[in-house]
């Protein structure tokens, strides 16, 4: 039933002399354009989420390096400012203590 | 960047192009017009780095036969992972048609793109360059970036590796 018919070398290589060009589908171009607008809003949503993170990250360590510096600072100042205070509210000389 | 209008006419211009040679690869309509699908996007994304060294046509070329190959080294891959298939690793499609091809002569022609896709590379894509879609010998050296004389070597050395392989299947 499913017999092979047996082809020249030739025969077979020149089958596709008479090749003719195929036409693709006619709504490939609108296929092709909403795969391109699909890459686009995802393209846009990553890089709007990378921009949000980004902008985050950013403050986070702003508010991070910022706090450390304004508590490093106060803590210097209110020591000097303490012992200041202590002293004259209690009138003392500070120079026995120090 | 590329306006809707340029990249129409692009594609009016080059569609037939990209989506025959996709298909003197895959052989089969859907896989091609995948293919064809991937190359136009490609281009959308990567008009602006295109330098206009080589035509449009012969970039387009490229970028179709980079795109043909990886769908072929990927449909390889997935049959030799696939548990079935595991025994037979040759890329045998089982559901050709090529629209371009005879009524009469798709027989023939089946077995002979079952022979091409079992050749190297680079004579496959010589050869379907010349035989699929007619490119003189010095058109296909620019587009597949080499001299006349290695053109002209791997041309011969496909025909001869087809004629030895429709001789074995004969006597198989």
């Amino acid at each position: 039933m499913n017999q092979r018919k047996s082809f020249s070398p030739e025969e077979i290589l020149d089958s596709l002399n008479d090749l003719q060009p195929a036409e693709p589908s006619p709504f490939l171009f609108t296929r092709i354009e909403a795969r391109i607008a699909t890459q686009k809003a995802q393209t846009d949503f990553s890089i709007r989420w990378v921009s949000r993170l980004a902008v985050a990250t950013l403050l986070f360590i702003g508010l991070n390096v910022g706090t450390w510096v304004y508590f490093n600072q106060k803590s210097e100042l209110s020591y000097e400012e303490g012992v200041a205070n202590i002293s004259s509210t209690y009138s003392l000389d500070s120079d026995i203590y120090f | 960047m590329l306006s809707r209008e340029q990249f129409q006419e692009i594609y009016k211009q080059y569609s037939r192009l990209v989506f025959n040679t996709a298909l003197g690869y895959v052989q089969n309509r859907e896989d091609a017009e995948e293919i064809t699908q991937d190359v136009f996007v490609e281009v959308h994304s990567k008009w602006a780095q295109f330098e206009g060294r080589a035509s449009v046509k012969t970039w387009l070329y490229r970028i179709t036969i980079n795109r043909s190959l990886d769908y072929l080294r990927f449909q390889k891959r997935k049959k030799r992972f696939a548990f079935l298939t595991s025994l037979t690793d040759q890329m045998e499609p089982s559901d050709f048609f090529h629209p371009g091809v005879a009524m009469e002569q798709q027989e023939q022609a089946a077995l002979l793109f079952r022979l091409i896709n079992k050749l190297p590379e680079s004579q496959k894509t010589a050869f379907i360059l010349s035989k699929v879609e007619g490119l003189s010998q010095k058109e296909i050296c620019e587009v597949m970036q080499r001299n006349e004389g290695a053109v002209e070597s791997l041309l011969s050395r496909a025909r001869d590796n087809l004629r030895k392989q429709i001789g074995n299947s004969a006597e198989s």
